[in-house]
């Protein structure tokens, strides 16, 4: 039977039922989730020496695990060596797309898609203070360095950090 | 007759530079009172300050709901640029057109969202989408294209101007004329992209002696 309460019951679960589905959608559709795979980095590899530099570089791969688009805006380093911890050597740090090299620092917003993978090209650069860069490296510690990332999926900006560790050994072994 | 076109190799232009200087100081010498400029959109809309960073966007529900509904090959398939479409065409007409798109998408009927959500629907760009420096930002569709035709056309003295979007998959949408060029036939001038990419920085190119064109066409 038609009645008032029944029509404003039908309606109810009429809105109810899109505001589920409104609900359900995106919990299926997903998101990206881009990850720099820190952990998989390759071996460091020597670019330039001089008597007081040393310029090494690392392919750090990347993956977009998600069902969704990410476009990443920014990807940038950051070496947390401070000099109150080791003063002999300044240690700088540069990020790049390996497929889209720049010379201008510059980092162009690029597009991942679902379940694919790309690379990053991280260059590192000591200079030493005072003695040869050999002399300084003996006295290093472990580099340790934060890689922020910067991108947009389906859902709000996101700022990502990982964490990648060159070991003292591994720089030591390369000189 | 084959159809002379000269693109015109800029600096990056930003939000600093007004258009219309910038096309006299590159285009003066080189124009005739037979040719006609042409602009690519996206650069027009950045001089007019209409590239905005994410952090400036501030997505609303409605936004964040509407864009799960879009392929994301599309600039309003994140909540940005989404927001970017209600900001410039308002919130109930954007409802309005994807309830109706959705409804004429049931019965096969398709880009009728595009049709009813006004012509920023097409235009904005997301992410990506423009070369750097605003590659990390959503770029508008550009404010008042034929007003800027006609600027231009009197700021050089040239036959007429076009704004217009044209990309490399064959697609040149005319967004404004002066009033003595055509539409149409600035498409099919322009449906091979002579702007290039953004990389190689040719935002402008002179169709030259336009009149004698329009007589081969």
């Amino acid at each position: 039977m038609t009645t008032l309460p029944n029509i404003l019951i039908s309606v109810a679960i009429f809105i109810g039922l899109i505001a589920f589905l409104l609900f359900l959608h995106p919990i299926l559709q997903g998101d990206e989730k881009f990850v720099i795979e820190t952990e998989k980095k390759s071996s460091l590899k020597v670019l330039e020496r001089g008597e007081n530099f040393l310029v090494v570089n690392t392919i750090i791969p990347y993956n977009n695990y998600g069902k969704q688009i990410c476009m990443v805006l920014d990807t940038f380093p950051r070496v947390l060596l401070p000099h109150e911890q080791y003063d002999k050597a300044i240690v700088t740090a540069n990020l790049e797309q390996l497929d889209a090299p720049r010379t201008d620092g510059y980092f162009e917003a690029f597009m991942v898609y679902p379940h694919k993978s790309g690379d990053l090209s991280l260059t590192l650069r000591f200079v030493s203070q005072q003695s040869s860069i050999e002399d300084a490296l003996q006295d290093i510690f472990d580099v340790s360095i934060n890689i922020y990332s910067n991108g947009i999926g389906r859902n709000d900006m996101f700022i990502r950090k990982a964490n990648l560790v060159i070991k003292k050994e591994e720089l030591v072994a390369i000189i | 007759m084959a159809i002379e076109i000269i693109p015109i190799k800029t600096r990056i232009l930003t939000h600093k530079d007004d258009i219309v200087e910038a096309i006299r100081e590159y285009c003066q010498t080189k124009t005739t009172k037979d040719d006609v400029i042409a602009v690519a959109e996206s650069v027009v809309a950045i001089t007019q300050g209409r590239a905005v960073a994410p952090e400036n966007i501030h997505p609303c529900l409605l936004a964040k709901i509407l864009c799960r509904f879009f392929p994301q090959v599309g600039s309003i398939s994140t909540r940005y640029g989404m927001q970017a479409l209600i900001d410039e065409e308002g919130a109930m007409r954007v409802f309005c057109a994807f309830i109706v798109g959705s409804l004429a998408k049931l019965i096969g009927v398709k880009g009728m969202f595009y049709n009813l959500a006004g012509e920023q629907a097409r235009l904005i760009d997301d992410f990506t989408g423009t070369m750097p420096p605003y590659d990390k930002c959503v770029v508008y569709g550009p404010k008042n294209p034929v007003e800027l035709s006609e600027k231009i056309t009197n700021a050089l003295g040239c036959y007429g101007a076009v704004v217009a979007d044209v990309n490399d998959l064959k697609k040149a949408a005319i967004l404004g004329t002066s009033k003595n060029v055509s539409d149409a036939i600035a498409s099919k001038i322009l449906i091979d992209n002579p702007f290039g990419n953004g990389s190689q920085k040719t935002p402008i190119v002179i169709i030259k002696n336009y009149p004698t064109i329009i007589e081969t066409i």
